[in-house]
């Protein structure tokens, strides 16, 4: 197993301190549960010189329910999110999405804010320090080459994991991002601006510390889902099998 | 007067005696075992699939600081290798590398960042040849040699031919031919591959742990590797984590680790990644089958023509038994004349297989017993009446001669066919539900070890002193599989006494006589046979004593366990004055117990390497599997399966039922979604993620019977339960997904993207037809 790299942890208590931290620390990441982050950290595929935990931010830890909305904090935990009887009752398909994320094990740790800001993921990066070198590394990291898709011409196929954001939106959320400069309201949708197929990660130059403060969500509605994935480990087996290339060249 | 009863466990469900160490964290595991000053070792993998190492530079990994021993293959010019006819492995690359992540260099260090910085700065100078991934492109006309000595790139080729399938198939009203790919799968034991090296630089001596099945193998590899004595190398197997296969045979990582303590005079620990334990592999080749049987009407095999390749990988390890196993196991299970048998290893650049679970025979099966259901099917026969149309009739031996004495198979079908409800429910169920079947079967052990050496096959020494406490020595491998409680079991059963009394000392080659170790399910059997005996010469030397102190003659004396008496109205002596008595003649009593196979299970000398295959019992598994198949994502649940397995003699119904409950689960994971995938031959699977071992969610309720068939060899008349199980788990699925849907998956894994591809390609024949 190899070590994690050296790396310092900051426990901002405040959102105030964790835009003060971030500005002091260029090139740290915001820690969510760390079933991503942690990963790629041991895999060598980022080295933050420091993380900033997010979890001890009181104001990112809440669900807030009024009539018509309720805001979800980054912190909050998807185990969290998936047993709240609020969201169970008014929108299930939420509940339902982070109920069928992973295991419970890392639902316990994952957070929606974590869960919503994944690094994109493909088989060719996700990979160990020694894998990628050996394989010249790749477009999303030092190389020149994208292996899905070698004449993709500069476009990434990584692929955006994030399960709770399809569920978001279809109920039309928005985030709340905080930065140095204040705090603003966007549409879930132009979070993901489709800079992912460059590799290009989604972040604003002023420094963003939260990519998502609060997940506003729109009047209740009731999407229904055609049907209950009862076993998603099986099922999740296909959607893995989507970038890889190495299927076709089976010997037969 | 109260009649003292001796104890009694054979049968029962008897908890693992190591079971409260391992669930509360006690027990040590090779990595586990830390000490002050240990060096941190870590292994420089080629990052090339084949290619000739023009130069190995450690130069500027050896300016830094706290870096305290490097080895490359310069250092070490012998090879490795579990069969003493297929050495061919340098612990560490010379000449060539021959796949992405074979060791090349080592390093020892004061701690593993500087270990790693080291490993970084080596610099490894190649010439790149041509490489080749799949059996098919090594075999091809102008390939190069992966090894000089092998030709066309074939480690080994099988051909026999026994009776005549040219006749055989003349007799047959129904000729079937079809062609099966089984993908390569990784055992992904739960504990990664470690070793720690200790070097006495005094003494010259050296001791080492390794997490491995074959302490002995490992002892002797390092002897070979090192240059050194035997008598000056010790190794240790603390508790292990589970092997499947993949550490039956000494691991590169052993030896790297000592071949760098005794550079630096020290202490080195080596504990591998999760990648490095796939790369290192061993698993299960991928298994190209062409299969032709020949039936008749009543479902009567008349002949049967195999061709098997296997992509073995980059070096032999385990490959030329598996490649002979695969052809001598199409016997022992069904009455099978008329069996021509074409099978090739073949070399390639990819991570060397090994053995697996099942060893050589799963894949096989898997094409075996989806032909015979298809054509059950073609012939309107159902499934169960075309295996018991084709059954063996023990004792017999076979075509190939391997010896059945005990054989259960009849019964195991009649169990899962009563238990899943087979006669009523079969071809009743709603649309996309299915049942399947299939049958499968294993050695308790082979006869004959890879070592030859004429000992007996197994040895168990019991010492027993002023403590009463009996303590039994086995060089036996307690993998997780249960043995040392096994035993324990035996010994405590043949004494009378309760299980707290006996204690099991295991792997430490210091301390424990030599055993082969655990693989093939020979444990069980043949360490249990010795165990039997051992306890039965114990009991003889403690029965002598207590005559003396009763003034009794021997054959009067009762022993129940705990009491000794001469007769029914005697108030005997107990168990401690016994041994009290015992211990006035000799002090400190030992006894030694033995076994050894006889020579008509050694199997035949038909062709060559006939005599793999031959084994002292065969165990049996029928299983039924219900699945449910979504047409709409191609998603298969298996829901439910009935698995009845003929181990002789469950000795410890707990552990059977986990052994083949476990077993029906490795198969679910190789029949549904395991695949090692590579990438130009870098393993893209290499991680918990990508390689998809179904969790316990996958996991449908599972029904086992236990059959006992008495065997008259086995212990207490058992019989292996640790693998015969597996292999028809594959076919009972793919038979099932049939039934439901009415397409045959004859590729393995059949993943929900396969299955929706062939449901969607149903569906435009279809259309195309209307």
């Amino acid at each position: 197993m190899d070590a994690l790299p050296n790396f310092r942890v900051l426990n901002p208590a405040t959102l105030d301190d964790v835009i003060t931290a971030r500005a002091a620390h260029p090139g740290s990441m915001p820690l969510g549960g760390g079933t991503d982050l942690v990963v790629n950290i041991r895999r060598g595929i980022v080295a933050p010189p420091a993380l900033i935990d997010m979890n001890r931010v009181a104001e990112l830890c809440a669900i807030k329910v009024d009539a018509n909305s309720i805001e979800i904090g980054a912190s909050v935990r998807l185990s969290a999110l998936a047993e709240h009887p609020t969201v169970i009752s008014r929108y299930p398909v939420l509940a339902q999405a982070a109920a069928h994320i992973a295991g419970p094990t890392h639902r316990n740790m994952g957070t929606v804010g974590g869960n919503l800001c994944l690094d994109t993921r493909c088989i060719f990066y996700n990979q160990s320090e020694w894998w990628r070198t050996s394989n010249n590394h790749c477009l999303k990291t030092t190389g020149t080459v994208c292996h899905v898709a070698p004449k993709s011409r500069g476009v990434c196929f990584a692929t955006f994991s994030g399960d709770l954001a399809p569920a978001l939106l279809t109920l039309g959320a928005e985030v709340d991002i905080a930065g140095p400069k204040g705090k603003r309201t966007i549409p879930l949708n132009n979070l993901y601006i489709g800079f992912a197929r460059q590799d290009v990660p989604v972040t604003e130059t002023q420094g963003i510390i939260c990519r998502c403060g609060q997940a506003k969500l729109s009047p209740p509605c009731a999407p229904t889902t055609r049907r209950d994935c009862a076993r998603p480990t099986t099922r999740s087996a296909s959607a893995a099998r989507s970038n890889i290339r190495w299927r076709a060249s089976r010997s037969r | 007067m109260n009649r003292p009863l001796p104890a009694h466990n054979i049968g029962n469900y008897v908890p693992m005696i190591d079971g409260p160490d391992k669930v509360s964290g006690r027990a040590k595991y090779t990595a586990d075992i830390l000490a002050l000053g240990q060096l941190a070792g870590r292994i420089y993998r080629s990052p090339y699939a084949h290619a000739e190492i023009i130069e190995v530079d450690v130069s500027q990994a050896r300016e830094l600081p706290g870096v305290r021993a490097i080895v490359t293959g310069a250092d070490c010019d012998k090879t490795f290798g579990v069969l003493p006819i297929a050495r061919s492995e340098h612990p560490l690359a010379r000449d060539k590398v021959r796949y992405r992540g074979e060791p090349v260099a080592a390093v020892a260090a004061d701690d593993d960042a500087t270990a790693r910085e080291a490993i970084r700065r080596i610099k490894l100078k190649v010439r790149e040849l041509p490489a080749y991934f799949t059996a098919k492109d090594a075999l091809a006309s102008g390939a190069l040699r992966l090894h000089g000595k092998k030709p066309n790139n074939i480690e080994r080729d099988v051909l026999f031919e026994l009776g005549s399938t040219t006749d055989g198939f003349a007799q047959a009203d129904l000729l079937r031919e079809a062609t099966y790919n089984c993908a390569e799968v990784c055992q992904n034991q739960m504990e990664m591959h470690a070793a720690i090296a200790e070097y006495d630089a005094v003494r010259e001596r050296i001791t080492v742990h390794a997490s491995t099945q074959v302490p002995y193998y490992v002892h002797l590899m390092l002897s070979q590797i090192l240059g050194m004595e035997m008598s000056r190398i010790r190794v240790i197997k603390p508790h292990v984590g589970g092997g499947f296969g993949c550490r039956t045979e000494a691991l590169n990582i052993e030896l790297i680790a000592a071949l760098l303590a005794r550079q630096a005079k020290g202490t080195v620990r080596i504990v591998t990644s999760r990648e490095e334990t796939f790369i290192t592999h061993r698993g299960r080749p991928e298994t190209d089958i062409k299969l032709k049987i020949g039936m008749r009407k009543d479902g009567r095999i008349t002949a049967v023509e195999c061709e098997c390749d296997q992509r073995g990988g980059a070096h032999s390890g385990y490959g030329v038994v598996t490649i002979l196993y695969a052809g001598s196991m199409l016997y022992a299970i069904y009455d099978l004349h008329n069996v021509k048998y074409v099978g090739r290893r073949v070399l390639t650049n990819t991570p060397p297989c090994g053995a697996f679970r099942g060893h050589g025979t799963v894949d096989i099966r898997f094409a075996f017993e989806s032909l015979l259901d298809q054509m059950a099917s073609e012939l309107g026969l159902d499934p169960f009446a075309v295996r018991r149309a084709n059954l063996l009739s023990s004792p017999t031996f076979t075509d190939n001669d391997l010896m059945v004495n005990s054989y259960g198979l009849p019964e195991c079908l009649d169990w899962v066919e009563r238990e899943s409800g087979w006669k009523q429910r079969k071809g009743k169920l709603d649309k996309g539900k299915g049942l399947g079947m299939a049958c499968s079967h294993y050695i308790s052990g082979a006869s004959k070890p890879v070592n030859w050496t004429g000992e007996p096959h197994a040895t168990v020494k019991i010492k027993l002193d002023f403590d009463g406490s009996i303590v039994v020595l086995s060089g036996a491998a307690d993998i997780g599989q249960g043995s040392t409680t096994i035993l324990a079991q035996t010994v405590a059963e043949v004494l009378g006494l309760d299980l707290s009394r006996v204690r099991v000392v295991t792997g430490d080659s210091e301390v424990v006589p030599k055993d082969n170790g655990s693989y093939s399910s020979r444990v069980t059997f043949m360490v249990g046979n010795a165990a039997l005996d051992a306890a039965r010469n114990l009991k003889a030397v403690l029965v002598n004593s207590a005559a003396r102190k009763l003034e009794a003659r021997p054959e009067d004396i009762e022993c129940l366990g705990e009491v000794y008496r001469a007769g029914a109205q005697d108030k005997g002596a107990t168990f401690d004055e016994v041994v009290m008595e015992a211990l006035k003649d000799s002090g400190t009593i030992t006894v030694s117990g033995n076994y050894s196979t006889i020579p008509e299970s050694y199997g035949g000398k038909k062709y060559r390497g006939a005599a793999i295959g031959g084994s002292m019992g065969y165990s049996y598994s029928a299983q039924v599997v219900e699945v449910t198949v979504d047409e709409e994502t191609g998603v298969v649940t298996a829901d439910k399966v009935w698995v009845a397995h003929d181990c002789g003699k469950a000795l410890n119904r707990l552990t059977v039922e986990g052994q083949v409950q476990g077993s029906v689960w490795m198969g679910l994971g190789q029949a549904m979604s395991e695949e090692a995938g590579y990438h130009d031959g870098l393993m893209v699977t290499g991680n918990m993620l990508d390689y998809r071992i179904p969790t316990i969610q996958d996991s449908p309720p599972i029904e086992v019977g236990i059959v006992e068939s008495n065997d008259p060899h086995g212990p207490f008349g058992a019989k292996e339960a640790g693998e015969g199980s597996l292999a028809a788990f594959l076919p009972a699925l793919t038979n099932a997904i049939a039934d439901a849907i009415g397409i045959r998956f004859d590729d393995l894994p059949v993943t929900p993207d396969r299955v929706f591809e062939a449901i969607e390609k149903r569906k435009r024949v279809l259309e195309k037809g209307a």
